[in-house]
């Protein structure tokens, strides 16, 4: 629970825009972000003043090889993933996978693709999936540190200890997403997702999901730790509550 | 040089297509300003060459994901700029000591990386900031340039961190009101 009134925290959301607040606050604010317009308002105005400051630092040449540094990394980026959707997962490419996830270990988002290499690991038979889902879950975490300056972190939903291919994402601030590679729904039946609080209750449902491919789903509500996330199989359309036993779940750290 | 037809949301658009060329685009008209803003805040090269090249990335991952309702694309993209830029020089502890010049005098080059910064533009900027109080000045200096958090700043100033807060606040938007008085739009 936020120490801070809402005139508080709409002060400080100026400060948030500047990338300037300390963790702690910048948690305060962007979880009360979520919920108020009004804040969002002057958040989304700070910005704008921020990137006039920007202006305001004198422009400088980079070096011309920059230029084709990041459109090359770009390029090596997208290829890769059309690829791995294309083609299931054969097995002498799972050393490849690998590697690509050693090398992923690197990057800003270390935390998260390690999370994740982790799952993979766990289950090497969906290692080039899980990759994929790296990959995925990586850009995502960008864009949610872009709107929301923060990091993320990542809970695999398992059946049993079984990884399933399906992951709820945390940002540190801001919406989370649950991110699916699970395979197709039976017959005309969906993937429902559902949130049950750490005190217990009835589940609310959070969406849907075919399944048969990557899939987003964003969670239009926080999960405080302790939350569990499950997902049931339902007759097409939803279920006002589960009717059957969850084939994947997790609590959210 | 622009291309005065295609706007920063035409190439965000195209980016999220996967179009590279779009992506080159978009680098030739903000790489001068957001090499700039790196440089302005990590002050060593090839640093803030990392901060750009990872800003730029992500919005080549995050394009299709982009809110034109919510924020400028330039807004964005030097919002990305700046939070790598500050996550390098807290992450590197490398931060060097605090500028004690005021803010960035304002490039008479309007031209450099073919950036759309117009001479106007940069006059606006600066008439806007000198309208500032000195205190309110050097908040936005430290903050936004040096790097420094809410309560880092609350020691460096020897100020009570509610001031601190309180005063980014109000320079925030003054500096917001004062633009916008101006018809600037970045």
């Amino acid at each position: 629970v936020t120490p801070y009134t809402h005139e508080e925290l709409r002060t400080l959301a100026s400060a948030h825009a500047l990338d300037a607040l300390d963790a702690a606050d910048a948690d305060a604010v962007q979880e009360h972000l979520a919920t108020c317009a009004e804040c969002r308002a002057v958040f989304d105005d700070a910005l704008e003043a921020a990137a006039a400051l920007a202006l305001a630092a004198p422009s400088a040449h980079p070096p011309a090889a920059l230029r084709d540094r990041i459109v090359a990394a770009a390029r090596a980026e997208r290829p890769a993933e059309a690829e791995a959707e294309a083609a299931p997962a054969p097995v002498a490419d799972l050393a490849a996978a690998r590697a690509r996830r050693r090398r992923r270990l690197f990057t800003p988002a270390r935390g998260l693709a390690a999370a994740f290499a982790v799952a993979a690991v766990a289950a090497a038979v969906f290692a080039v999936s899980a990759d994929r889902r790296a990959n995925r879950l990586q850009d995502e975490r960008d864009q949610l540190a872009a709107l929301t300056h923060g990091d993320a972190s990542v809970v695999a939903l398992r059946s049993g200890k079984t990884p399933t291919g399906a992951s709820v994402v945390v940002p540190r601030e801001g919406t989370p997403v649950l991110v699916s590679s699970l395979s197709s729904a039976p017959g005309d039946r969906v993937y429902q997702v559902w949130a049950i609080a750490p005190t217990g209750g009835a589940p609310v449902s959070l969406g849907l999901l075919r399944g048969g491919g990557q899939a987003l789903l964003k969670i239009d509500r926080t999960l405080p730790a302790g939350t569990t996330v499950a997902i049931t199989v339902e007759p097409g359309g939803g279920s006002k509550a589960p009717t059957s036993a969850p084939i994947a779940a997790a609590a959210v750290e | 040089v622009r291309d005065a037809a295609t706007s920063d949301a035409d190439l965000i658009a195209r980016i999220a297509r996967g179009d590279e060329v779009a992506l080159g685009d978009l680098y030739d008209r903000h790489a001068g300003a957001a090499y700039g803003l790196a440089l302005r805040i990590v002050r060593d090269g090839s640093l803030a060459e990392d901060a750009v090249q990872e800003a730029f990335l992500a919005v080549w991952r995050g394009a299709e994901r982009f809110d034109a309702a919510r924020a400028r694309a330039s807004t964005w993209l030097l919002s990305l700029v700046h939070h790598k830029a500050v996550d390098l020089v807290r992450r590197e502890q490398a931060r060097p000591a605090a500028p004690t010049d005021s803010l960035p005098e304002v490039a008479d080059d309007a031209d450099v990386g073919g950036e759309v910064v117009s001479r106007a533009q940069r006059g606006e900027i600066e008439r806007a900031l000198r309208s500032l109080s000195p205190a309110q000045r050097e908040i936005l200096e430290l903050a936004y340039f040096g790097g420094y958090t809410q309560s880092e700043l609350a020691d460096r100033l020897g100020e009570p961190i509610g001031t601190v807060k309180s005063r980014t606040h109000a320079a925030l938007a003054r500096l917001r009101t004062i633009l916008a008085g101006s018809g600037f739009e970045t």
